[in-house]
């Protein structure tokens, strides 16, 4: 019996994750729980060292500690208030105009708006919530299809997170430890397949089913010539500022991630306040909404730190890693098998859960197969965009469910969604098959991220190994005349 | 049953302060961060202004030495803040039954099914998680702050501010746990209804 645990200790623990996760309790607590608990029978049974606990506060500390991650409540507090700035409606009523007159017009002027909205904000709650409040009662006023038009403003807000600078690509750079603004080059590529994919099956849908997209009547377009540009300059103008303040300070190297971000607090800010919508309560209600993200999104984190550490401890990497390499198909069946099994978890787990307890397993199958990680990860991202619109959890759904007319029905919503997530997974095949989409728009400088990964590797190594002179023999207030010999 | 209930309102009381500093940490952190940006753009313009100004007297070099002389402080409490609103955010965040859940089978189960798991998982995993990782670390902060360890950055912040704020939320936390079994228990024996029934937290 004691045998049989200590040789299978990785899966074991593995399947107590699972059993921990689904009793239900709040995930961040249930893992560090899991951990902990496996943490103390790997003592018990020799496989891991009780000085190797002492890592516990260097890692948790290291979450903390993180420049990276404070783009997590930069980037969402960013998307509450741009919610309310009234930027969407500018770009709505202005495209909405310019487009109405063709089929399909107000659902290419959606997704346009939803490509533009991405490539300022990061979160998918800012996008669907300030386009389906405007769009989808126009929409259904003029006839559209009920189920095509909340499936074009849930996918529309989606986009965002495959648009840099998308916050589920922030979070995966920082798990994957690559460059964030490397990633970001990698998606540009992708985000125009994706948009030309929804623009297409759009005019598709023009030949095939007219009556669901129909124009819109003369007397619904009453801006022409001189107002109309001018509602489209007020739309457009903010927006390619607050695309140069947060992406473009990334992309050309100037600014973090985190400094971008609170530039584009800033600038969303001063919108709103140019808007007149700013008050108090927006603000603060913005400021309650990003803490509770934060605290919650980085609990999730901190007790996937204390999994993971056990895990390693006891072999677990290596288990994961034996596995998936030894896949059939290679590099393709790797791929294949890690998509599918992504697609299906993203019906249990949140993004974020996603990222942080799944993903750093296949880091190193990943690296053992010569994969490139930016590709990688951008695939995963892409992937990830269906966790946002599958029925019945996704957020972009209930989002959607949350500010549509009462007489759309839940089930029409569901519905609505199922073609569009092909699309996002026709993305996900085109990206496996034809890497160049992504790798096209990362330069030349592929080779020079491989090596930073493997430097990056031996350190997290050397943290782990070289566990600081903790005795956990004796109480901890003897440890306090015994500090720690490795400095962080 | 009264008094352990106006316990947990008191204990509530206090996460909702350390939640009011975890709001607040926010404004300040984009302030700073902005800020920040900004002056990596505006400092070499302001210093050809100055030494423009300083033509006619009016020269303000010494805000601009002030700023350089403090700038790693800026840097530096940025992580400090965001260990501020992530550790004491959370026993917040936990009263409003916030933190997300895998609610595959956690919605199958009646009202008073759910407040079992709660029981359960409050004993089990949050309390003695939040012991053990308060007992690890707290000697942590202790050593940091005994030994007046400094930031590597030269005008840096000292380092056990940041620390300080793991085993005080790991702290705060179980209190928050504790307050919540009242509440259950409160609602398993008692008329008692939880005001926060969860929703799946939104992102």
């Amino acid at each position: 019996m004691i045998e049989f645990l200590t040789h299978n200790m990785a899966p074991l623990m593995f399947g107590g994750l699972v059993v921990f996760l689904l009793f239900g309790y709040p995930a961040a607590f249930s893992l560090a729980a899991v951990g902990l608990f496996f943490g103390f029978v790997g003592i018990e049974l020799g496989l891991i060292d009780q000085a190797y606990f002492g890592n516990l506060p260097f890692q948790i500390g290291s979450v903390l500690n993180n420049d990276l991650l404070l783009a997590i409540p930069l980037f969402t507090f960013m998307g509450a208030i741009l919610e309310r700035s009234g930027l969407a409606e500018d770009l709505l009523e202005g495209f909405g105009q310019l487009f109405g007159g063709l089929r399909g017009g107000l659902s290419y002027a959606v997704i346009v708006v939803g490509a533009v909205l991405g490539a300022i904000t990061g979160t998918v709650a800012a996008s669907v919530i300030s386009i389906g409040l405007i769009a989808l009662p126009i929409m259904l006023r003029y006839g559209y299809n009920v189920r095509h038009a909340t499936g074009v403003v849930a996918a529309s807000g989606t986009i965002t997170q495959i648009v840099p600078p998308s916050l589920v690509l922030v979070v995966l750079a920082d798990q994957l430890g690559v460059s964030v603004g490397e990633m970001y080059k990698g998606a540009i590529g992708p985000a125009m397949v994706q948009v030309g994919l929804f623009l297409s099956f759009v005019f598709l849908l023009t030949l095939v089913r007219p009556g669901f997209v129909p124009a819109l009547p003369p007397e619904a377009r009453i801006l022409r010539g001189w107002p109309l540009l001018w509602k489209c300059t007020k739309g457009m103008v903010p927006s390619l500022i607050l695309i140069f303040l947060v992406l473009g300070t990334i992309l050309l190297g100037v600014a973090t991630p985190t400094k971008a971000g609170a530039l584009g607090v800033v600038g969303a800010i001063v919108l709103a306040v140019l808007n007149r919508r700013l008050d108090w309560p927006l603000l603060w209600s913005g400021m309650q909404t990003t803490m509770r993200i934060t605290a919650m999104v980085v609990f999730i984190l901190i007790g996937a730190r204390v999994f993971s550490l056990v895990f390693q401890g006891v072999g677990g990497k290596e288990w994961v890693e034996g596995w998936l390499v030894s896949l059939p198909g290679g590099v393709i069946g790797f791929l294949i098998f890690v998509n599918i099994f992504i697609f299906l978890i993203a019906f249990f787990l949140d993004f974020f859960e996603i990222a942080f307890i799944i993903v750093p397993l296949l880091v190193p199958a990943a690296l053992a197969l010569d994969i490139n990680i930016i590709w990688f990860g951008v695939l995963l991202g892409a992937n990830m965009q269906t966790s946002f619109m599958h029925p019945p959890f996704g957020f972009a759904l209930f989002y959607l469910r949350g500010i549509a007319p009462r007489e759309v029905r839940s089930s029409d919503i569901y519905w609505g969604a199922v073609p569009w997530v092909c699309l996002q997974l026709t993305l996900v095949a085109i990206l496996i098959f034809f890497p160049e989409v992504v790798t096209t728009f990362l330069d030349i400088e592929q080779d020079i991220d491989l090596d930073s990964i493997q430097i990056e590797a031996p350190q997290i190594d050397n943290l782990l190994s070289a566990p600081p002179a903790f005795d956990f023999g004796e109480p901890p207030a003897i440890d306090l005349s015994t500090p720690p010999a490795v400095d962080p | 049953m009264d008094r352990l209930l106006a316990m947990s309102r008191g204990i509530d009381r206090v996460s909702w302060y350390a939640g009011l500093v975890a709001t607040w940490a926010i404004l300040i952190v984009t302030l700073l961060a902005a800020g920040d940006a900004l002056m990596t753009f505006g400092l070499r313009p302001l210093d050809a202004a100055n030494q423009w100004l300083n033509g006619y007297g009016i020269g303000f070099g010494f805000l601009l030495d002030w700023y350089r002389a403090n700038s790693n402080a800026v840097g530096d409490s940025l992580p400090l803040l965001f260990a501020v609103m992530v550790m004491l955010g959370a026993p917040w965040t936990f009263k409003l039954n916030g933190h997300v859940r895998v609610d595959l089978l956690y919605q199958m189960h009646t009202p008073r099914g759910r407040i079992w798991i709660d029981v359960i998982g409050g004993l089990v995993f949050l309390l003695p998680v939040c012991v053990i990782l308060f007992a690890y670390t707290w000697p942590w902060f202790l050593h940091s702050w005994q030994s007046n360890e400094m930031s590597t950055n030269a005008g840096g912040l000292p380092r056990w501010p940041s620390r300080l704020f793991l085993p005080l939320g790991f702290a705060l936390l179980a209190l928050q746990g504790v307050s919540e079994l009242i509440k259950c228990w409160a609602a398993l024996t008692t008329g008692y209804v939880r005001e926060h029934i969860y929703e799946k937290p939104v992102q």
